[in-house]
């Protein structure tokens, strides 16, 4: 007799709820992207062209 | 690459979703590593449209300037939100929430093409625990809770196609292993190919060239630390992130003193634990974030409860919070819950290998001694008189950092095991050394979050500050 499995619809396989799973700090890595026009040097992008 | 639907966003009718347009847009040697490279270039799950957005979005280009905050938690001071038997699982609300996000994905057939097997992308990390397992997605910072039988599948079945699979089960469960793979897809956590051995697994070793890579500096009213001094020997050591706990009221030049020795220096990571002062008002607060970038957050607590507030300051990534939570000393420290759990590759693979909380981290407690962590008793030594060098090369320094999840009791049976940080100082009253936190309210035999309380009163400090 095989182990019967699971239906993924049982309350245990639920996600977190938001309120439980609120950083306390900054614990994920935060990178600033820059939104703007990329300054001119990047102009390029190493595509070969202007 | 198989020649159905895998990852190409079909849906059940056979209509092309955007996911199909996407792959006609790729070369034969793209649409084979598509899977994986589509996986890797997008942090979000992708809505429609969204695999489109790839063949024809730009990079966006760092500013030059990386704010970094240290990817766990370094100390546990805070309090998780009140937790309930039942509401573990997140109740009505993450229902509501996975039940929206389903409607919101496209539609994606289950059916394995031809003879193709199932493989996870290699950052989604099964784990097995107890009563449940879960699968850790280390890309997209997530966790998804899944049956030890799926678990079983994914690991002890790895590379079988679907029928051998159901085979394997005597087709009792043909209902639920379709589920399952469906979900798998649905929440783009795997793929179907023809080769699963060319996807290999990631590589979790854990070896980085830091001494130290996280320190602790608590601070009271009556610390006289010389802040140069100590920087300038993490700096040595090669430390990225520093977390200051303040426990007194603060004025604002007790902030800047620290953070004007750190100018210059090599921490990436600065947070801030700081006592409610009258000075601490919100713009002084994002003014320090905007003149001290490698400030990555401040909690101010002991705030009145007026003052209860949580932001982040989008321009610099800081974030901010004001808790009415007392933090007057180390003791307030080791609380463990859903919270402080952190998903992310650095803290996974540190955490199989290493204690999630201890290794490579140095405390300098509001004395100046020297510890493994403010709340152990052991000192190495005060840091006036011994350099942070001699105390690490003190031979029982680094004992603790070897003790890993798989050796806790209770904690080598929980599934949550390799994404939250453990907590040596304050473990379960009677027990050893390897024995389970004494405020984890987790019982991962059934799978549920006891409220703090229980807890609590199941164990004693081991740990204490004189």
């Amino acid at each position: 007799m095989k182990k019967k499995l699971e239906r993924l619809a049982g309350p245990l396989f639920r996600p977190l709820a938001a309120k439980q799973i609120q950083r306390t700090l900054g614990a994920t890595p935060t990178t600033i992207y820059e939104t703007g026009p990329p300054g001119s040097d990047f102009q390029t992008d190493g595509e070969g062209h202007n | 690459m198989a020649d159905g639907d895998g990852g190409r966003g079909v849906d059940a009718n056979g209509s092309r979703g955007a996911g199909e347009r996407f792959f006609d847009l790729l070369s034969a040697d793209g649409q084979r590593l598509a899977p994986v490279a589509y996986r890797f270039l997008h942090s979000q799950p992708a809505g429609e449209g969204g695999p489109a957005r790839l063949a024809t979005s730009r990079h966006y280009r760092a500013r030059g300037y990386v704010c970094f905050a240290f990817h766990k938690p370094i100390s546990k001071c805070l309090a998780g939100p009140e937790a309930s038997p039942g509401d573990d699982t997140g109740g009505e609300e993450a229902e509501r929430r996975a039940g929206e996000e389903k409607a919101a994905a496209p539609a994606i057939s289950p059916r394995a093409p031809g003879a193709a097997a199932f493989a996870l992308f290699a950052c989604c990390v099964p784990v097995r625990g107890a009563r449940r397992s879960v699968i850790c997605d280390l890309q997209r910072q997530s966790l998804h809770f899944i049956p030890n039988g799926l678990y079983e599948i994914l690991t002890e079945h790895r590379g079988k196609t679907t029928a051998a699979v159901k085979e394997h089960y005597a087709h009792e469960a043909d209902e639920e292993i379709d589920e399952y793979f469906d979900f798998l897809l649905r929440e783009e956590l795997g793929f179907w190919c023809d080769d699963p051995e060319s996807f290999p697994d990631l590589d979790l070793s854990w070896d980085p060239p830091e001494r130290i890579t996280n320190a602790i500096l608590d601070v009271d009213a009556g610390s006289a630390h010389d802040y140069p001094a100590i920087l300038r020997q993490l700096d040595d050591l090669g430390c990225k992130a520093l977390e200051a706990r303040f426990f007194h009221a603060c004025r604002l030049g007790d902030l800047t003193a620290l953070l004007a020795a750190a100018e210059g220096g090599r921490l990436r990571s600065i947070e801030l634990l700081a006592g409610w002062g009258e000075e601490l008002v919100p713009p002084a607060l994002e003014g320090l974030a905007a003149a001290y970038q490698r400030l990555s957050g401040i909690v101010v607590h002991s705030a009145p409860p007026w003052r209860q507030h949580r932001w982040t300051v989008e321009r610099l990534g800081t974030a901010m919070e004001y808790v009415t939570e007392r933090i007057d000393s180390p003791r307030c420290c080791g609380k463990i819950h859903p919270g402080q759990l952190v998903v992310n590759l650095e803290t996974f693979a540190e955490a199989r290998q290493f204690n999630s909380c201890l290794n490579r981290k140095v405390a300098i407690d509001a004395r100046g001694e020297i510890r493994n962590c403010p709340s152990l008793p052991r000192s190495f030594g005060n840091v006036r008189e011994v350099s942070l060098h001699s105390a690490l090369a003190h031979r029982d320094f680094p004992a603790l950092w070897a003790i890993n999840k798989d050796q806790i009791a209770v904690c080598k049976d929980c599934e949550l095991r390799y994404v939250c940080t453990d907590c040596r100082a304050y473990l379960s009253e009677g027990a050893g050394l390897y024995s389970k936190p004494a405020t984890c309210t987790y019982d991962p035999y059934t799978a549920t979050w006891n409220p703090p309380a229980a807890a609590a009163a199941a164990g004693s400090a081991k740990g204490d500050t004189p």
